[in-house]
């Protein structure tokens, strides 16, 4: 292997990250088998690793609404709109301000 | 045959997502619809979107998407290229958000087009989006069975990184 290509295959790669978003940080979770088992199925149903998992429901714990609840409701929102606009369009903005509200929840 | 450019940005930012939803929801887009955000109202599907990355913790990196599917000149009518856009578009819906609007043919695109913006971050489980070779050979192959055109795809890399 020449110089140039060992240079090459150890190369850091760029990344598009900020670094206050890097998971750098380590901690450890004593757990009995059954709730270790019942967090590692959540996390699969969830379809993100159990680090994964445990971090993001960590951090927005004790919120009613999640992302996909809230895609739901904006498509059955966005549904209905399709269905008044033409009739009631001022009925538009109320809807989509009510589902607004809903959004800001998950802040 | 339909043309689809995939254009990336990765290192653009939120004011490139800011830009994009901006840009296709201008006075030429005649049809608006969206998947998981506002499609009245750019700015909100902005913040939705934005929403959706915190929520995550995924704000910074690849802020998005942006797919332009071209049709070829059989498609005259709006109505037609509105609802292959809607089509192409809720691909995507399964897994992230997405605005799409409709143009009528411009001097870019000398044919009716459709832009798909779509937030690079799964509302699903936070995952970023991948659109290799591979993904997009799947969708070049879901767009002709929506257009029954032929389809092909390019890449449009826009990714500069300033430090």
């Amino acid at each position: 292997m020449n110089d140039y290509n060992y240079k090459y295959k150890h190369k850091k790669r760029a990344h598009t990250r900020d670094e206050s978003e890097r998971r750098e940080k380590v901690t450890s979770l004593r757990s009995s088998e059954t709730e270790l088992k019942k967090i590692q199925k959540n996390a699969k149903d969830a379809g993100m690793s159990v680090n994964n998992y445990l971090n993001i429901v960590g951090a927005n714990g004790g919120k009613a609404l999640t992302p996909a609840i809230m895609v739901q409701i904006q498509n059955t929102i966005n549904y209905a709109c399709s269905l008044v606009e033409l009739h009631e369009p001022d009925e538009v903005v109320t809807m989509q301000e009510g589902v607004n509200d809903l959004w800001q929840k998950l802040m | 045959m339909a043309k689809i450019n995939v254009i990336r940005n990765t290192y653009g930012g939120l004011d490139y997502l800011l830009n994009a939803l901006a840009y296709i929801s201008d006075a030429r887009s005649l049809y608006r619809g969206g998947f998981g955000v506002n499609p009245y109202n750019y700015e909100e599907a902005y913040n939705q979107m934005l929403i959706v990355r915190k929520w995550f913790n995924k704000v910074s990196g690849n802020p998005l998407v942006h797919i332009v599917i071209a049709y070829n000149d059989k498609v005259t009518d709006l109505e037609v290229a509105a609802k292959y856009g809607k089509k192409c578009a809720e691909y995507f819906a399964g897994k992230y958000q997405v605005l799409y609007c409709t143009h009528l043919k411009d001097t870019e695109y000398g044919s009716m087009h459709t832009h798909i913006v779509i937030n690079a971050v799964s509302y699903h489980n936070g995952q970023m989006i991948t659109t290799g070779y591979e993904e997009m050979t799947f969708f070049c192959q879901f767009v002709s069975e929506v257009t029954g055109q032929k389809c092909s795809f390019e890449f449009d890399n826009k990714a500069i990184k300033n430090n």
